[in-house]
């Protein structure tokens, strides 16, 4: 699908930005993450198909920003990943004190989308038939990653 | 407090609303009246406030320079598999067709015979260059450098098709510059045939002694991971500044080191 940059910049930027930054924190870092996720789309714009794009967006802008939040844990300078401690808390308040220990197990191993789906559950209150249309899955799938998840948790919170 | 989630006033202020969310959305604007247009109407007004403070023109450049870039190396990859397996087609046959006319007698000896190697055109290199102002200088091994420098780096492959670059400082800390996330799986190690710039410069923090890149390379996709647990291996020795990384044969390292000041930079940051 051909697509005007500067168009599509123009109405979409802002919202990528927003998204960015309430990711990420920082504004000057979700500039660039939003950078990313235009130079991402556009690169494969003739693989668009012509339907809503802010769905898109939407989501590689949380994926993006879900990677730099983990390729930063290792970074003291950039400070603890809220986000998925956030995450961590509401998939079980009980896990609240082992959330911040827990964080990189529980991720670890999982499929990329895994996270994803968290975020938009846990994070942005999207309903599992919101989740699922979301991602491209059924909600019975949406239901088994997350259950998934919890599981993992409990499991890491018994381990000594 | 409000029902409505911000993700779902973005698409309404886009006119996007997804079908499994229009139900919802009756539902909120029934309970809380008035409440959705104000909030659209606040988001239209910050994206107006946003693309007068910061106009689209110069970003979109940024972006479609990336974009090319990111086209041209896709290209180059699908040529290069391409390649790869009109030669491996090629190879087969080959070997093929020898074994069939090789004498018995040479079989015995094959063992012996060596395949000849194949030589790399040119060899892997990385370049620091240091923003100075409105100038760039060009950092040679051992060159002296302060926190809060601003280095960029260009590096080329030397005919190798596949690298990682990272570094370790004084502080025994250790980043990734290429690819982005350490998360990485080996195929976004592929590396460009021409000389590129990583697409960030970034400025040196105040990790004490020295700051020492490595360019990893290979024929082959790269471990992220693994060369990382080499380059936290090596940061937490004691020869960090001068030893070599621990790697599996098939990659090869160069590194270049820059050595920290204790005073603090005079240089003008942009």
């Amino acid at each position: 699908m051909p697509v005007d940059s500067h168009t599509y910049y123009c109405t979409y930027g802002p919202m990528v930005l927003r998204r960015c930054r309430k990711l990420l924190g920082d504004d000057q870092t979700a500039r660039d993450a939003m950078h990313d996720v235009f130079v991402q789309v556009l690169t494969h714009s003739e693989e668009l198909a012509d339907q809503a794009p802010s769905s898109l967006l939407f989501r590689i802008a949380t994926n993006v920003c879900l990677n730099r939040i983990r390729s930063r844990r290792r970074r003291p300078e950039d400070g603890d990943p809220e986000l998925l401690v956030q995450i961590a808390q509401e998939t079980d308040p009980a896990a609240r004190s082992a959330a911040r220990a827990a964080l990189d197990a529980l991720f670890r191993h999982e499929p990329e989308d895994t996270a994803l789906i968290a975020v938009l559950h846990l994070h942005d209150r999207m309903t599992l038939q919101e989740v699922a249309a979301e991602v491209g899955m059924s909600v019975s799938g949406v239901r088994k990653r997350l259950e998934k998840l919890r599981m993992k948790l409990h499991a890491l919170e018994v381990q000594p | 407090m409000t029902s409505l989630p911000d993700w779902l006033v973005e698409r309404a202020a886009l006119d996007e609303v997804p079908p499994a969310s229009r139900e919802r959305i009756e539902r909120i604007e029934r309970a809380e009246p008035g409440e959705l247009a104000r909030r659209v109407a606040a988001l239209r007004e910050d994206n107006a406030a946003e693309l007068a403070r910061y106009p689209a023109a110069p970003a979109v450049a940024q972006i479609e320079a990336r974009v090319a870039q990111a086209r041209q190396a896709r290209r180059r990859r699908r040529r290069r598999s391409w390649l790869g397996l009109a030669m491996s087609a090629a190879a087969v046959v080959v070997v093929v067709g020898l074994a069939a006319l090789r004498p018995a007698a040479d079989v015995a000896r094959g063992a012996q015979d060596a395949p000849e190697e194949t030589r790399v055109k040119g060899s892997p290199r990385l370049l620091a260059f240091r923003q100075v102002g409105e100038q760039v200088e060009r950092l040679a091994q051992d060159a002296v450098v302060h926190a809060g420098d601003v280095i960029q780096l260009r590096y080329k492959a030397g005919g190798q098709g596949y690298g990682v670059i990272a570094s370790i400082d004084g502080a025994g800390g250790v980043t990734l510059h290429y690819p982005l996330h350490d998360d990485a799986p080996p195929q976004a190690t592929v590396m460009p045939a021409e000389t590129a710039a990583l697409p960030h410069a970034w400025a040196l923090d105040d990790a004490p002694r020295f700051e020492r890149f490595f360019f990893v390379t290979a024929n082959d996709p790269v471990d992220v991971q693994r060369t990382l647990a080499a380059l936290h291996a090596l940061a937490r020795r004691g020869d960090s500044a001068t030893g070599s990384l621990e790697l599996p044969s098939g990659l090869q390292q160069w590194s270049l080191r820059l050595r920290k000041a204790d005073r603090p930079s005079t240089h003008e940051s942009p």
